[in-house]
């Protein structure tokens, strides 16, 4: 891990507009993730963490607020540049794992690399790089009805490395499997983070995951209400701006 | 029984036997997919990445299209079955539609045109009218005269019965003939012209007028009314006319031929020699020392090509001359349009077929479509909002969807028409019979008709669900899902 910042979140709001009903979920935030940092987002039902994981993947767009991955400000990005950066530079693990069923365990894991400038031996070469990481080089031609939760997981997880993104964003990826499937997922994203330098950014109810990352931030009612250090909890802090 | 047998046949076989080539093509599809991938993975390699991958991507995603389908085989089916069974009406009303557009439509030259008795229906007019208006048309100027060996021709309809009774007068023992010089049959019959038959058809139809010009008494059928009175060419019968139109008139007939299969616009019909019906009036006046009432009035129709307005113009001045052709008078008209005005009974259900029934049909292809893709974007909005998150742009989500419907609707659309083309018309056309024409024919451009009609129904009917897969808020999807 290095202490340089790979994403930066300044001033950040978001807020939903139901009927006549003004929602703030997420407000005025601060937040400073530096590369290779496994963080882990908690915090109650509604307290906003998906929303903020959803915008430092790209996937929303702020009220206001700035958020900058690496060197590039993607709050300020039409949907189709997004689309684009989302390719390249983020991985996201879904608690669902979201696989396509009609295609196998390859097919799915090449998807967004469909979307790459890549040549047919390339592709194959990252896909298989891929899978074999996640150990389920013996599992191509499987599609998800034929594979367990966690085999499913560990095929989602492939997709989202295999464009050797910047960024890993996995939403309660433990959430639907059982306690020893969830420890072998945790294990791989640890291994990645290691071996790989990832960064990691984790929503997750489950406090035995949210003890494997680094650092874990607590939000409540869309504020930030405490930043720690994996086993050193601690007070909010202000971060420089 | 046999009603279970049917319902059988159609309710079980049938769809699975129109499946099978539709699951045959998807295969066929993915099959090609496949290979064009292989074979784009290994010409690409040369080609700068960019442009490459893109080259590379299309086959991949029409795998993904084509898994998609056959991811609810129940749905693709009953989707594919639905715009089959529609498309096929659909074939079947432009079928006779286009063919009366056809017929009722002006040519601008080497038309026919039709005279007729001005007032009187049927029309019947002497016979000194054919040499007389022969003599007009061929003394037009120059230009304009039409040839009395090939561009003239009379009809004469005569109703017989091969049962004198005319009370046991029926489908089986009734031929109406076509009374007319034979050569006129190599000429001026439409879709019988020598040009246009085959080879074989044109040379069936040369030997037929020359055994109707050898013996008088020679007849021509078609083989749907041969089989309907069950006789062969060369057999020998006598008819009785219809007391109503030629009483006490007798033929002494030997059937020498048929029409071509290819024509099928005459199935029903039979042809015999005007010359012998003449000559059959003529012996009733020697035996009975009196005309036969007909004697006088048995031309129906003059048919003349003409090779413009303006010929037709000076023919019909030429008629309307004081003291020519007055008794009775006569008028001229395009052919086309005297078959009009004998459609004009029909124009209402014409109409509606054309107005009503077609865009109907086609609604409700959009309608089965739309439903179907509706349900399927509505249950794969998650994938579609994985996509988004993979980096695939709205567009590349909507070609998706747009792709399953398009492969859908154009397969049915081609398979329904291919084997319509091909079935219907081996087996003898559509039987509806509508004016004087009793059967139609599926026209060779329905091979491109349906695939065109099943994209554009499918397009239709999924754009809007497909604008709302490609318009899928991701966080929206995963919050519900969440």
């Amino acid at each position: 891990m290095t202490n340089k910042p790979i994403v930066q979140v300044r001033d950040l709001y978001k807020s939903f507009t139901r009927g006549a009903e003004k929602i703030e979920v997420l407000t005025d935030l601060n937040v400073d993730v530096a590369e290779g940092e496994f963080l882990a987002l908690m915090g109650p039902s509604g307290s906003g963490k998906t929303t903020l994981l959803n915008l430092i993947a790209g996937l929303d767009q702020p009220t206001s607020g700035k958020i900058l991955v690496g060197d590039q400000e993607i709050s300020a990005m039409t949907e189709s540049q997004l689309a684009r950066w989302r390719t390249r530079h983020v991985g996201f693990v879904f608690q669902f794992y979201h696989l396509l069923p009609v295609l196998t365990a390859y097919e799915n894991v090449e998807l967004p690399l469909l979307l790459m400038p890549l040549t047919a031996a390339e592709r194959k070469r990252q896909v298989l790089n891929a899978l074999e990481l996640v150990q389920l080089s013996n599992r191509l031609s499987h599609r998800p009805g034929m594979l367990s939760g966690g085999q499913q997981q560990r095929v989602g997880i492939a997709r989202a490395i295999v464009t050797d993104p910047t960024l890993i964003v996995a939403d309660e990826p433990t959430g639907d499997l059982d306690s020893k499937s969830a420890n072998e997922i945790l294990s791989l994203l640890d291994l990645l983070r290691e071996s790989l330098n990832k960064t990691i950014i984790m929503v997750t109810h489950d406090p035995h995951a949210a003890e494997r990352a680094q650092r874990l931030l607590h939000l409540e009612k869309g504020r930030l209400v405490m930043d720690s250090t994996q086993g050193e909890p601690r007070p909010t802090v202000a971060f420089p701006r | 029984m046999k009603i279970v047998l049917v319902l059988f046949l159609v309710l079980f076989v049938g769809p699975f036997v129109l499946l099978l080539p539709f699951f045959g093509m998807l295969g066929a599809m993915e099959l090609c997919a496949r290979v064009g991938g292989r074979l784009s993975e290994s010409l690409t390699a040369t080609l700068p990445p960019k442009f490459g991958a893109a080259v590379i991507a299309i086959p991949k995603f029409a795998i993904i299209i084509l898994k998609s389908i056959r991811r609810n085989l129940l749905r693709s089916s009953l989707s594919y079955l639905a715009v089959f069974v529609m498309v096929l009406v659909i074939t079947g009303i432009w079928s006779i539609l286009t063919f009366l557009d056809a017929a009722t439509s002006a040519k601008a030259a080497n038309f026919k045109a039709l005279v007729t008795d001005k007032f009187q229906i049927p029309s019947q007019m002497p016979p000194s009218y054919i040499g007389e208006l022969t003599r007009e048309a061929a003394n037009l100027p120059a230009g304009m005269r039409a040839d009395p060996a090939k561009d003239v021709m009379t009809w004469s309809f005569v109703g017989t019965s091969l049962d004198p009774d005319p009370s046991k007068r029926s489908q089986e023992n009734m031929i109406i003939f076509f009374s007319m010089d034979p050569r006129g049959l190599l000429n001026m019959m439409d879709d019988l012209e020598q040009d246009r038959l085959s080879p074989a058809d044109a040379k069936q139809m040369r030997e037929n007028v020359a055994a109707m010009q050898t013996n008088i008494k020679g007849i021509v059928l078609s083989e749907e009314k041969l089989r309907t009175i069950n006789r062969k060419v060369g057999d020998r019968l006598k008819v009785y006319c219809f007391p109503g139109q030629y009483k006490d008139i007798e033929f002494d007939v030997e059937i020498v031929g048929t029409f071509p299969r290819s024509a099928g616009r005459y199935d029903g019909s039979a042809i015999l020699n005007l010359e012998y019906l003449q000559k059959s009036l003529d012996a009733y006046e020697r035996k009975t020392g009196k005309q036969h009432p007909m004697s006088n009035r048995y031309i129906n129709l003059f048919w003349v090509r003409v090779p413009n307005e303006d010929a037709m113009r000076a023919l019909a001045e030429s008629l309307d001359k004081p003291g020519r052709f007055s008794t009775p008078p006569v008028k001229i008209e395009r052919g086309s349009s005297a078959v009009s005005s004998f459609l004009d009974a029909y124009k209402d259900i014409i109409a509606g077929m054309r107005y009503l029934l077609v865009p109907a049909i086609v609604a409700v292809m959009i309608l089965v479509i739309a439903n179907a893709i509706s349900i399927s974007v509505r249950e794969r909005r998650p994938e579609m909002a994985v996509l988004k998150v993979l980096g695939f742009q709205p567009w590349q989500v909507l070609i998706l969807i747009l792709g399953e419907a398009l492969i859908v609707g154009v397969l049915a659309g081609g398979l329904c028409t291919t084997l319509a083309y091909y079935g219907v018309n081996a087996r003898g056309g559509i039987q509806f019979p509508i004016a004087f024409f009793g059967k139609f024919f599926i026209p060779v451009e329905s091979l491109w008709w349906g695939p065109v009609l099943g994209a554009i129904a499918a397009i239709a009917g999924s754009v809007v669900p497909a604008w709302s897969a490609r318009s899928v808020r991701v966080s929206e999807v995963f919050a519900k899902i969440a």
